[in-house]
């Protein structure tokens, strides 16, 4: 094979014993790599209904066919289970260096199962794989973890995955944490492989492997850096490159698309003036910026590391929040004017190993209550939590971050409290399937209401489909849900073939739609045609949305909080009356999927047209 | 006629004030934004529309939407999701 290393490591944690494999090619192939792969290899390796936090579950670390290729934007690896929280398939995508290491130890994914009897990480090197002992590292910090590995491996800037503190204890908001501050944070994925004992993943190899024609990518590399200059969105590559995710900050809160206020709010009602670009990166990073941060092989480079050298806060070395914790830790909870609040939760966040979206929503829901008298004072020891109070904010953050009095019981998001609570402030819960949502409404773009409650991994803003860039169409155009079936099914699958190949989603401005498959072609020799682009991602689609069936999850199942579709609309601002129609965007979406309106099972005929698989035919379709 | 545009993103707009402004009578927002703008000799960015959108008075509005006296034009970047 090229470009992929091909082959597989299993461990299982309860033994200590390791299996290789060799890559199937034919899967590789067939799903692209990172989340679709990884789903393909836990329908085949985990049986149905396992918990996901016993040793029955299976994790996975998976690597894209670029990564460490010498592919442009495409060192992105994913992480896949069962997730806690609502018991779909969890992909969750993550920058940085950790796929291109691992696949220099000639690995292309990790499986691991079981759990061990005391915390240990796997070490994998040129030398081969070991299990070791973690138990200095358990309850160190993300920073103090790498800082200890990098001592005893004796490696100058490690690779590991990792998990915080939050992750140890089995938060269903803990993170997978790569290269200091990269995040897979989505759907509990850090306190499943903490609930194994399980403190990190470190790769450190030097072997190489060989891309199918270096000449026609490093072709492909020089087409990718012109658009990126000369392209119709150039414009969009220099902000990205200056300023990240945070360049749409004033924009996303004026314009409706930012969460505001636990989402019952409107940045430009509710915004003081001069306050509109105080978390944008561009104001942020006169105060802050210490130096650029790129992952791995990406020429943009939308990173950056901070040091905060607040009134309140010191932090010598911290990530740049990027949109979603600017957002969650600012207008969301009513933070309109203080950078510092936002930049502290977000360094406690990564340093701890949680999700800074499920934090911040779960905050922004536990403030909104307490704010209208349904949480009390002794509910949040003592913490008057209510908007605007960033101190109070910090406190909390802290305490769920340490597991401390009510953080104890805030620590698996909005919906779990809310049911400890006996399901005190339920209606003013935002999440999809129990996840707290990113900070992109769907009453500003209707079509990501789909994407949030309908994607196999429900709650996300960046799975397939039309997603948060379709609010910026006119009115008339965004409701009209007909007019954009088709341009949705597109959209999933090329945001798909993204996700799976390793890519940055970023690549959705920096590459031309033809790019993906020359990279992916480029490095691997698989040949795609551009038929078969056409439709590869909507096969990925479907076998996540399978492997939710087969866990018995049928359509009627997912969920989406009403106050997100409009149920009652806001009456104020730029939002005013939207109230997007999930159901008839998600009937368009099945119509042309193939998939039983109200069950979501698809056809025989559908998945043959699909392709790729059979393991769901014969589960759903058994021979007679 | 007196409008104000407010501006927010100085990676697009560099040194273009936000204020109130001078408009003709009759003109939609991309003709007031295109004269506006024409004004500004370091703004080069002509392909302006494909990276904003607009609120008018607060809502969203189309850049063909005609302008009155008093109005409020809120120049946005268009959201680009992450």
């Amino acid at each position: 094979m090229y470009s992929w290393a091909g082959k597989v490591l299993f461990v299982d944690l309860t033994t200590g014993e390791f299996r290789e494999e060799p890559l199937n090619e034919e899967w590789a192939r067939s799903f692209l790599g990172c989340g679709a792969l990884g789903t393909r290899y836990l329908y085949e390796y985990m049986p149905p209904h396992v918990d996901p936090m016993a040793p029955e579950s299976m994790v996975g670390f998976v690597c894209g066919p670029g990564n460490g290729a010498g592919a442009l934007m495409a060192p992105r690896f994913m992480t896949v289970c069962k997730s806690p929280i609502n018991g779909t398939i969890n992909v969750s995508n993550c920058g940085g260096g950790f796929g291109p290491a691992l696949r220099q130890t000639g690995f292309d994914a990790v499986f691991v199962t079981g759990a061990a009897e005391k915390p240990v990480f796997i070490d994998i090197s040129d030398d081969g794989y070991e299990l070791r002992d973690a138990s200095e590292l358990w309850g160190k910090t993300i920073l103090e973890t790498e800082k200890a590995l990098q001592e005893q491996l004796g490696i100058k800037h490690v690779q590991a995955a990792m998990i915080g503190p939050g992750g140890e204890r089995g938060s269903w908001m803990g993170s997978i944490m790569n290269d200091s501050h990269r995040a897979a944070g989505r759907g509990g994925i850090g306190g499943v492989v903490g609930s194994k004992n399980l403190k990190a993943i470190v790769p450190h190899g030097s072997k190489r492997f060989e891309v199918y024609d270096r000449k026609e990518l490093l072709a492909v590399n020089k087409k990718i850096i012109d658009w990126q200059k000369n392209g119709p969105l150039h414009e969009l590559a220099s902000g990205f490159k200056m300023f990240g995710t945070g360049i749409g900050y004033a924009g996303s809160l004026l314009s409706g698309d930012c969460s505001v206020l636990n989402w019952k709010g409107s940045g430009v009602e509710d915004c003081p003036e001069e306050f509109r670009e105080t978390m944008s990166a561009a104001k942020m990073d006169e105060l802050y910026r210490e130096k650029k941060y790129a992952c791995n092989g990406c020429p943009v480079g939308c990173g950056a590391i901070y040091k905060v050298d607040g009134k309140k806060y010191k932090i010598d070395d911290t990530g740049r929040p990027e949109y979603e914790t600017a957002g969650g830790f600012g207008p969301m909870i009513g933070n309109y004017g203080d950078p510092e609040t936002v930049n502290y939760c977000n360094y406690l966040c990564n340093e701890y190993g949680l999700d800074t979206i499920a934090v911040a929503g779960t905050l922004a829901w536990a403030m909104e209550c307490h704010s209208d008298g349904i949480l009390t004072d002794e509910d949040l020891d003592g913490i008057e939590l209510n908007w605007g109070n960033n101190d109070a904010a910090c406190k909390i953050v802290e305490k769920i971050c340490k597991n401390e009095g009510c953080g104890a019981i805030l620590q698996n998001g909005s919906r779990a409290a809310s049911l400890h609570w006996g399901k005190r402030g339920w209606d003013r819960l935002c999440t999809a399937s129990g996840m707290e949502l990113a900070m992109h409404d769907p009453r500003f773009a209707p079509m990501l209401s789909r994407t949030l409650k309908y994607d196999p991994s429900p709650g996300r803003h960046t799975m397939g489909g039309l997603g948060p860039n379709s609010g910026n169409v006119p009115v008339e155009e965004k409701f009209n849900y007909d007019a954009q079936a088709d341009k949705d099914i597109e959209m999933t699958n090329m945001y798909e073939i993204a996700h799976n190949g390793g890519f940055c989603m970023f690549t959705d401005w920096a590459y031309s739609p033809e790019m993906y498959r020359e990279v992916i072609n480029a490095t691997t020799g698989f040949n795609y045609s551009e038929e078969e682009f056409k439709s590869i991602g909507l096969r990925t689609w479907m076998m996540r949305w399978c492997f939710n069936l087969r866990e018995g999850i049928q359509r009627k199942d997912y969920t989406l909080a009403d106050r997100m579709v409009g149920k009652p609309p806001l009456t104020e601002g730029p939002l005013a009356g939207c109230q997007p129609d999930v159901e008839h965007i998600m009937d368009n979406f099945s119509e042309r999927m193939g998939m039983d309106l109200d069950t979501g099972i698809p056809s025989e005929e559908k998945l043959k047209e699909l392709g790729g698989l059979d393991c769901v035919i014969a589960d759903l379709y058994p021979a007679k | 006629m007196k409008v104000t545009f407010k501006f927010y993103n100085p990676e697009i707009f560099s040194d273009v004030q936000s204020g109130c402004r001078e408009v003709a009578d009759g003109a939609t927002i991309r003709q007031a934004m295109d004269t506006l703008l024409d004004a500004e000799p370091n703004f080069t960015t002509r392909n302006y529309l494909d990276y904003i959108i607009f609120l008018l008075n607060k809502r969203p509005s189309s850049c063909d939407a005609k302008l009155e006296d008093g109005d409020e034009v809120l120049v946005l970047r268009k959201t680009h999701g992450g």
